[in-house]
Order: C-alpha cells, then sequence, then structure tokens
C-alpha cells in the first residue's frame, strides 16, 4: 500500500511539473504538449485508439512473445546441449540483435505484406533474445556437484533435465520473460512504423509526420500502458510458478 | 564377505599430482569404516571413485552388488537440497528416480523422519532449516537410496558439538539394524573412533593402501570412553602418523 502511494504520488508531482513547466515558458503544442492536452486528445479519440489500434497491437504483442518464448526455450536449450549449438547457435542469435530494423522493412514487407505477419517476426525478433540468454545462463548454472548427486542415484540424463536443469532454470527464465515481454510492446511499435495500416505504432507514426504532438503522446501513453501490463502479468505468473524463490529471496534478505 | 574391493588404484585430476597411486583397500559387508586425512588430500575424490563417477586412471573397483551407479548411497559433502522441492520431496527423490510409487516413498519418509529430528517439517522448504538440519535431511535423502553401501561424506560436518554426539550416538545404535556398510569421511578422530570397526587414515599422495587402525573397543561404544588411555593412544597414534607424512614433504 505504502508503495502505491509513493508511486502515485510520484506520477502526480511529475505531471503537475511538467504542465507548469510547459505554461510557463510557453512551449508551443507541437514540440511537447502538456498533460491536460494529451489527456483531452485521448478522450476525444479513444474509441479508435481502444477499439481499433490497441486491439491490433495486443495482438502483435501476444503471438510475438508466444512464438519469441517458444523459439527462445528451444534455441536455448539447443544451444546448451548440443555441441554444435554451442558454437553455431549462440553466436548466430547474438548476430541477430545487431541487424538494422529499418534496413529490414522492405524485405519484410515483401515476405509479409502489410499482414499481421511481418509485425509478429519484429516482434520476436526483439523478444527473444532476453530468453535465449537468460535460459543458456540458467541451464549452465546447474551445479556440477547437483549432477553428480542424482547420477549416484542412477537418473538419466532425460531425469536430470527435468527434475534438475529445468527447475533450476525457471527464475532465469522469468528475468528473461519480463524483460521480453516489455520489449515485445516496443518490437511491435517498430513494427508498425515500418508498415501497417492499423495498430498504436501506425497510428503514432501518422499523429508524428502530422505534428500532432498530443495525439503522438497519447498513443505513446497507451503503449506504456501495455508495457507495464504485460511485466506485471508476467510477474504474476512467476510469482505463482516458482513461489519457492521469493520465499528463499526473503528468508536470506533476513539473514 | 566383502562388498567392495578396490585393487591397485591410481587416480589424480592431474597427472603430476596424483591423490592415489596403488592403493588397494577392501570393504566388508555390514561393515563401517571411517576416513580420515587432512584437508584436501582427497577423500571427497575417493568417495566419488567409489560411487562411479570418475573411472580409476589404472586398478579396478569390484562390487559385489554389481554396476555402481544406481547401487550406493551418497551423501555429499554440501547438502545439496533442491530448493524448491520441500523436505519431504527432497528426500523421497532417490526413489522417485527408481520408480518407487509416490504415496509408497512418502510413506517410508514420513516413517523415518521423527528418527532424523524431524518430525514435522515435511513440508518445509530447505531454506527454512538451520545447517544442522538440512544435513539430516541430507543424510536421510542418503539413507533412502535403500542400498548395501552407504558413501557418506562428512555427514556431521556442519552440526554443533552436542547435536553431532548425539547423532554419532544415533547412528551407532540403528545402522546395525540396516545391515548396511558404511564409508565415512570426517576430521574428527573421536567420531571415527567411536563409530568405526576400522579406519583408514589417508595422506597425500597416498601411495599403496592405507594407514588402517583396527578399532578394539566393543560396540556400542559410550562417549565417556573419549577420555580412556586407549582411546588417546589411538587418537595420538593417527595424529602422530598424519603430521608426520606431511613433514617429510
Ligand atoms: N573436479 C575436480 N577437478 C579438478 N580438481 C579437483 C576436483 N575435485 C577436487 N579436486 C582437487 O583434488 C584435491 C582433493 O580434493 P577433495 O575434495 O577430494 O579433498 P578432501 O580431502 O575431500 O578435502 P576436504 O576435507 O576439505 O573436504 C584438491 O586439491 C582439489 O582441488
Ligand atoms: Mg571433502
Amino acid at each position: 500500500m505504502k508503495k502505491n502511494q509513493a508511486i502515485l504520488i510520484t506520477v502526480v508531482l511529475l505531471l503537475l511539473g511538467w504542465e507548469l513547466l510547459i505554461r510557463g515558458l510557453h512551449v508551443p503544442m507541437y514540440i511537447l504538449p502538456p498533460p491536460s492536452m494529451i489527456f483531452l486528445s485521448l478522450m476525444k479519440e479513444w474509441k479508435l485508439l481502444i477499439f481499433i489500434h490497441l486491439p491490433s497491437t495486443l495482438l502483435e504483442v501476444l503471438i510475438g512473445l508466444f512464438l519469441a518464448v517458444l523459439m527462445g526455450v528451444v534455441v536455448a536449450v539447443l544451444i546448451v546441449f548440443s555441441r554444435i549449438g554451442g558454437k553455431v547457435l549462440y553466436p548466430l542469435v547474438i548476430a541477430s540483435q545487431t541487424i538494422p530494423l529499418v534496413a529490414l522493412s522492405p524485405i519484410l514487407i515483401m515476405w509479409f505484406g502489410y499482414s499481421i505477419w511481418g509485425k509478429v517476426a519484429i516482434t520476436v525478433l526483439i523478444s527473444f533474445f532476453p530468453i535465449v540468454v537468460n535460459v543458456v545462463d540458467g541451464l549452465r548454472a546447474t551445479n556440477e556437484e547437483w549432477i553428480q548427486l542424482m547420477k549416484t542415484m542412477g537418473a538419466s540424463p532425460r531425469q536430470i533435465f527435468w527434475k534438475l536443469q529445468i527447475p533450476h532454470a525457471l527464475p532465469s527464465f522469468f528475468s528473461g520473460l519480463k524483460v521480453a515481454a516489455t520489449v515485445s510492446v516496443v518490437g511491435a511499435t517498430i513494427g508498425e512504423w515500418l508498415g501497417a495500416s492499423e495498430g498504436l505504432g501506425f497510428f503514432s507514426r501518422r499523429a508524428s509526420n502530422n505534428l500532432q504532438a498530443d495525439l503522438l503522446f497519447a498513443s505513446v501513453f497507451l503503449l506504456s500502458l501495455i508495457g507495464i501490463a504485460f511485466f506485471l502479468l508476467m510477474q504474476w505468473i512467476e510469482k505463482r510458478s516458482i513461489p519457492w524463490f521469493y520465499q528463499m529471496k526473503k528468508i536470506e534478505r533476513k539473514r | 564377505m566383502s562388498i567392495l574391493k578396490a585393487i591397485d588404484i591410481t587416480f589424480g585430476f592431474e597427472h603430476d599430482r596424483l591423490i592415489l597411486r596403488k592403493c588397494s583397500f577392501e570393504i566388508g559387508e555390514n561393515e563401517f569404516i571411517s576416513l580420515v586425512g587432512l584437508s584436501g588430500c582427497g577423500k571427497s575424490t575417493v568417495l566419488k571413485l567409489i560411487a562411479g563417477l570418475y573411472p580409476p586412471q589404472e586398478g579396478r573397483l569390484e562390487y559385489a552388488h554389481g554396476a555402481q551407479l544406481g547401487k550406493i548411497g551418497f551423501m555429499p559433502q554440501q547438502d545439496l537440497l533442491m530448493p524448491w522441492r520441500t523436505v519431504l520431496e527432497n528426500a523421497a527423490l532417490p526413489m522417485e528416480i527408481q520408480g518407487v510409487n509416490k504415496r509408497e516413498a512418502q510413506r517410508r519418509v514420513l516413517e523415518l523422519l521423527p528418527i532424523f529430528g524431524l518430525q514435522g517439517y515435511e513440508n518445509a522448504y530447505p531454506f527454512e532449516l538451520s545447517g544442522g538440519m538440512r544435513q539430516r535431511v541430507s543424510f536421510l535423502r542418503c539413507v533412502l537410496t535403500g542400498h548395501q553401501m552407504l558413501l557418506l561424506d562428512e555427514p556431521f560436518g556442519s552440526l554443533d558439538a552436542l547435536t553431532r554426539r548425539e547423532m554419532q550416538l544415533w547412528l551407532t545404535e540403528t545402522w546395525q539394524k540396516w545391515k548396511q556398510s558404511v564409508l565415512l569421511v570426517t576430521h574428527d578422530l573421536d567420531e571415527a573412533l567411536l563409530l568405526s570397526d576400522r579406519i583408514f587414515v589417508m595422506t597425500s599422495p597416498q601411495e599403496g593402501p592405507y594407514y588402517e587402525i583396527k578399532v578394539p573397543f566393543p560396540k556400542p561404544r559410550q562417549p565417556s570412553q573419549v577420555y580412556t588411555k586407549e582411546w588417546l593412544d589411538l587418537k595420538e597414534k593417527m595424529t602422530t602418523f598424519l603430521y608426520k607424512k606431511r613433514e617429510i614433504k
């Protein structure tokens, strides 16, 4: 409760300061609109934003994130458990993060047209990286002594994988998932900037081209809300999936 | 009848620094043996060799009960409990791996919990327990492998002196019933004398067979015997041996 209050007060103060500064310095609307203007345009366009553009961005994020988790986990397992995987796949995954996405856009449009899949592709490209890196770290962090103990119990590699390495990597996986959930919104937005006919990214680009800063900020506001919502959702799932990890951290902090 | 025969074992992680050279020993059925030695001389490594985790570079190990992995109970030096499993689930792990049905496995754990001083803690997580309790869970897990031979790596290492003595006495009474052979690694010479039929004194590197002490006192032994002359003499003999070897090096 205390924490939420503090956050609320901070946000209100920031908005107030912003509003006063803009009004005091007579900053023109197209440079930086005050929060009140952003709120007004949000009210004006809310039907369009909430019923047309938000769902389309949300869908891209959901599909992209789902595929990113699937691919990220599979690729991470290949990297850790196959000899070629670690040598070839990991450098490739890292290289994939250096692709300038803007340069990719004509190709993506050629491949997928203006369909949702071009946006999904960029979302996946951005958000599967934190998952791969974290799952690889999590799987590699399994202590050799632990594996040895399971071997003396007669455990097969399969049992070692499912009973030791997977649960051991879960906290790390969830760290990656929280980052991925947040950047997936960025991915979908970039995708829409590069070519789309709807979505919050598309909307913000149009507003930007028309120098409608208030509309631009209104859509950015909604995008941040999606990002925060996804982060919180993942955190909620994490707390329910690995309650022992939270308890352990709490007790260790007290010691 | 011996449960394990080690014949001319040579082993080292780096070949210029051997841990064992042509070391032979035998462990009998229902026999309790302690392995003592200075820190870093390779006691844990010997246990892992016997458990089948490392192949010896030379020589061979002969087991009365066949292939070794999955046939010997091993209690590691660190407790290595899984933080995502409760006490009950941790202790049941070896049976789970053997394919024992879950209800039966839990029944066996619950049956032994009171003997290990863990009654009422079946649903606790390892991080909620003290170091000594964690060690007892790890010990219980080892016993529940149900194997004829147990390898215990400093099972009482992180217990306070009083609890440790209590566990030792408990062990002297119970292990006879289980008819298991035990190889116990320890730093504590009193512990070795209290529990063992024979004591292997290990040097670094270990050349040839272990210096061996046959403990003459009848079992079960009493903690008060620790102050008798015979006891102290044996202790001195081992201490002198350990440190003499070190000085020569
Ligand atoms: N997996 C390994 N790889 C390389 N060297 C190792 C490995 N395990 C142990 N050693 C080395 O072998 C030697 C013996 O180690 P070991 O753990 O068996 O000693 P120990 O007698 O059990 O010591 P302590 O009483 O402190 O537990 C040490 O010098 C250690 O550094
Ligand atoms: Mg050791």
